[in-house]
């Protein structure tokens, strides 16, 4: 199976949960996240799995003005 | 010095900093500590695909919690009212606060606030319990708006993001401080200068927000401890009151009976 994660094109041996995927790919922390361009709270990790073609975009803080 | 008020957080520091543009994370943490400042901005992206480890891009957050003070997330590079909405979201969540400094882009060439887009995500994100500290330009009937949809912070600019010019238009930057003396108004963008900072505050300005002109001091820590003299002298200026200004010279010295007081 076929994601993009932070924009970068990802081979999956298998179906993902998006709890599996955070512990693979999340290298930051804290972090938060957006699955096909929406936010998804912490509190519904659990609830998604991901699908061939998502888009997974790990969000972390930087420096802002 | 009366204090700095946020949604009824009470601060002594009239400055919020930036912690962007330094020229390393040490200069960075050493010129907000100098600053005085008791708030920092920051802001949200794609997690570095380059980090290796757990701990690889962790330096940045780590310093910023080691410094202790309040977060101000941004939703810098927003176009669009959803685009900002779904940063505030994400940044309550990441930074555990419920304040925001929306930043809205309305055009690129100088990164105005788009006026109207700020008010429509301004209106969801107050619904949504969010405290707004909206980033808009010195129109005051924008100002207006916010106003009267509940922000008690608003954040005109002085001039464009990053341009330095400081108060481009003080009519209108004083007309919004005369016409909401209740709203704690702070000068976003576009100081350059202590000066310029000094300026605001003596207009009766709320506080300052820096990034660039401390950032990009030759020597940013030293600029910061400037700032923080010029704001809080401002201050103190505005709330001790200036003398009326007059066309005509007046001694201060008095004349009568100094000893040459007849050839006068």
């Amino acid at each position: 199976m076929n994601i993009i994660v932070n924009g970068e094109n990802r081979e999956l041996s298998e179906r993902y949960s998006l709890e599996e995927a955070l512990e693979m790919f999340a290298k930051q922390s804290p972090f938060v996240v957006m699955l096909n361009q929406e936010f998804i709270p912490k509190s519904q990790y659990s609830q998604w799995g991901l699908n061939e073609g998502d888009e997974l975009d790990i969000i972390v803080a930087i420096q802002g003005g | 010095m009366s204090c700095l008020d946020i949604y009824g957080t009470k601060l002594d520091s009239r400055m919020m900093i930036g912690s962007a543009l330094y020229p390393s994370p040490k200069v960075m943490q050493e010129s907000i500590q100098a600053s005085g400042a008791q708030i920092v901005t920051l802001s949200l992206s794609r997690q570095n695909p380059q980090a290796s480890g757990i701990s690889g891009g962790e330096n940045f957050w780590q310093l910023i919690q080691s410094l202790g003070l309040h977060l101000l997330p941004n939703t810098a590079g927003c176009h669009s009212v959803q685009e900002a909405v779904t940063m505030a979201q994400m940044s309550r969540e990441l930074f555990q606060t419920d304040w925001v400094k929306l930043e809205l882009v309305g055009d690129d060439f100088n990164l105005q606030p788009d006026p109207i887009d700020l008010v429509r995500a301004t209106e969801q994100l107050l619904k949504d319990g969010f405290k707004v500290l909206p980033y808009c330009t010195d129109d005051l009937v924008i100002a207006r708006h916010l106003v009267e949809l509940g922000c008690k912070v608003i954040m005109p600019w002085g001039s464009p993001i990053g341009t330095g010019k400081g108060i481009i238009n003080p009519y209108a930057t004083q007309a919004i401080r005369d016409r909401f003396p209740e709203v704690t108004m702070i000068i976003d963008s576009g100081i350059g200068t202590p000066s310029h900072a000094m300026q605001a505050m003596e207009m009766g300005v709320d506080g300052i927000l820096l990034n660039t002109a401390i950032a990009h001091a030759q020597n940013p820590q030293l600029m910061a401890q400037a700032f923080k003299g010029a704001i809080e002298a401002g201050r103190l200026a505005y709330e001790a009151g200036p003398m009326a200004q007059r066309e005509q010279a007046s001694a201060s010295t008095p004349t009568l009976d100094t000893p040459f007081w007849h050839s006068a």
